[in-house]
């Protein structure tokens, strides 16, 4: 039983320990296993909480013995982010800054996940503030990808994303600033969904760009992120920017059915820099939606490639403020033999931050200055309306928009070391999603090189339950979310 | 710590000219960071790579286009009442230097 608990669904879990045909502990402790089993291999989690999870699940199964209430995500293993708060759980944000540091609270998703009756196992592998494409820039080790162990899992939210995919956890929580969801879930082959702005609350997750900043869910399936993301959404008072709506709860029909449903394909994100086998695998895609009765056509989102040149500015210039909190002086890491509190200051976040991350406070920190402030801040932030109001003008006419999630599969370790402007241009298919404050969502569409392609499809703002129910049907005529990786049937490479 | 949000600082650099290593050690002050000298050639190349792309923002034109600072339109903000928080000893347990219930710090000194 043990064996096979792993390779369940949320859905199927829940319905298990529910129907007392499972208890929560046997379920954490399959999944502790399984953590065990995998983790040498693949190096999602920062953080394993072991102890807490079997507490949390022996309560579990205490209160269904009791008869009370049960939550949808009773007994569910879920592994959070680790710039995602866990009262009383180290958080590093995968930084030397706060390699040791606890937080003494709850994000306003953990909260929610506790209370639907989820057991968290651990905190996951992320670059550094959530800076990188690749996971590379995490100051603990780079995440693996189950596909293929010389390769990158894409980042930022590396762990969640390969957890998923290799059936350490069915379900995660990630952040999306420009993509960081929706191109790992891709490089992995599962469902990554970054909901509209405002949707899902910020309160305890760790700022890198606040106007960009989204939480979502990964699952392998979207019923699965679908149940994940209605959970942790809706208003919250301590997130002055969660919007007043009410929590989504995405039902699915019987039979996938698209009649009606026009996406439109932008042809901007088809052009060059894509990979012709991921431009195949796009191209069946939308056959496969045509046979359900949807339209397509082709449309124009013309200011989307200077997308990519104001995300260059918006994202550091927020970023070089949000990270001014590290001080040394409250929490975190502080320089030891300093003269005064001005070089506590300068060593402190010397030694604090990696590479990438300072890099990015560099530019905020141009950008910001007096100078050129007009010239570069400002004229970012005219060209995110040009970028947002394009989107607006193409969903007056279409449901929905297709792209490709990444334009390329996931590459070889070491790759890009150091070379920012490419790894920055693997983001050109999202980033103009966070801009606008859309959702998105990335379904696996097949292989490319024997490895996993994502199928992005973008929404109207807090149409986020419409958007899903169409990434749903695509699902229940393709089984490319079933392939497992090799790293869960050969025993890794 | 003083780097502010938004608030922009003056920084002696000529427009349009390519950034130099002196640029670099000025904005590493205002960021109260410390380069090492192969950071810093590094940093000025690769800022100046960054900037020529940013540069293309340049073709478009923004005249009289409001800048969208932020996704919503607005932001409510709660009421500025008393209400129960973090108990201080919990608030202070994380923190490197603490004395008489509050941060402690090096020595502050001008200049």
């Amino acid at each position: 039983m043990h064996d096979a608990l792993y390779n369940l669904s949320a859905t199927e879990l829940n319905r298990l320990f529910v129907r007392g045909q499972v208890s929560a502990v046997e379920i954490a402790e399959a999944f502790l296993a399984r953590i065990e089993a995998v983790e040498p291999r693949l190096h999602a989690f920062l953080t394993v909480t072991a102890d807490s999870a079997v507490e949390t699940a022996r309560e579990l199964d205490a209160k269904r013995a009791a008869g009370e209430p049960l939550g949808p995500l009773a007994g569910v293993p879920v592994a959070v982010k680790d710039n995602v708060a866990v009262d009383g759980v180290r958080m590093t944000c995968g930084s030397k800054m706060l390699a040791e540091y606890v937080i003494p609270y709850d994000a306003t998703v953990v909260r929610r996940l506790k209370d639907a009756g989820a057991i968290i196992v651990g905190k996951t592998n992320m670059d550094e503030f959530a800076m990188g494409s690749s996971g590379e820039n995490s100051a603990f080790g780079t995440t693996r990808n189950p596909w293929d162990t010389a390769r990158v899992p894409g980042g930022s939210s590396s762990g969640s994303a390969a957890s998923v995919a290799a059936r350490v956890v069915p379900l995660a929580i990630g952040s999306d600033t420009g993509g960081s969801i929706r191109q790992p879930a891709a490089l992995t082959g599962i469902v990554g969904f970054k909901p509209t702005y405002g949707y899902v609350s910020r309160y305890g997750l760790a700022a890198l760009a606040s106007s960009l900043d989204q939480i979502g869910p990964f699952a392998r399936d979207v019923h699965d992120a679908a149940r994940l993301f209605s959970i942790i959404a809706g208003y919250d008072p301590l997130d002055s920017t969660s919007a007043d709506v009410p929590a989504p709860q995405p039902e699915f029909p019987s039979e996938p059915d698209l009649k009606g449903v026009r996406f439109g394909m932008p042809r901007e994100y088809f052009g060059e820099g894509i990979d012709a086998e991921v431009k195949a695998r796009l191209d069946e895609a939308v056959a496969t939606l045509q046979d359900l009765g949807a339209e397509v056509e082709e449309c124009s989102l013309p200011h989307s490639k200077y997308g990519l040149q104001a995300y260059y500015v918006i994202l550091p210039a927020e970023a070089s403020a949000n990270l001014a909190r590290f001080d040394g002086v409250r929490y975190g890491h502080r320089a030891k033999d300093v003269a005064d509190v001005a070089e506590m200051y300068v060593k402190t976040r010397t030694e604090g931050f990696g590479h990438e991350v300072k890099r990015r406070i560099m530019i905020g920190t141009y950008v910001l200055s007096s100078d050129v402030y007009d010239k570069y801040y400002k004229k970012a932030q005219q060209i995110r309306t040009l970028v947002a109001r394009d989107f607006d003008r193409v969903f007056e006419e279409f449901d929905a928009l297709i792209t490709p999630t990444s334009p390329e599969v996931a590459w070889p370790l070491g790759e890009r070391h150091d070379d920012p402007i490419r790894t920055y241009a693997a983001d050109v298919c999202t980033i103009p999603v966070n801009l606008a404050g859309l959702p998105a969502v990335s379904v696996p569409c097949g292989f490319a090189h024997g490895l996993p392609v994502g199928l992005q499809l973008v929404g109207k703002r807090f149409e986020d339950s419409r958007l899903l129910q169409f990434a749903w049907a695509y699902q229940q005529v393709t089984e490319f979310h079933k392939v497992q990786p090799p790293l869960n049937t050969e025993g890794g490479r | 710590m003083p780097t502010g949000r938004s608030e922009p600082q003056t920084l002696q650099v000529v427009i349009h000219m390519a950034l130099t290593v002196d640029d670099i050690r000025q904005i590493a002050r205002l960021a109260r960071l410390e380069l090492s000298a192969e950071e810093e050639r590094l940093f000025t190349d690769q800022l100046n790579q960054l900037i020529e792309q940013v540069e293309e923002m340049g073709q478009v034109d923004t005249e009289g286009v409001p800048p969208m600072y932020h996704p919503l339109a607005t932001q409510h903000i709660r009421e500025d009442k008393p209400r129960a928080s973090m108990p201080q000893e919990k608030a202070l347990d994380q923190a490197p230097d603490v004395e008489a219930g509050c941060f402690r710090v090096p020595k502050i000194t001008e200049g």
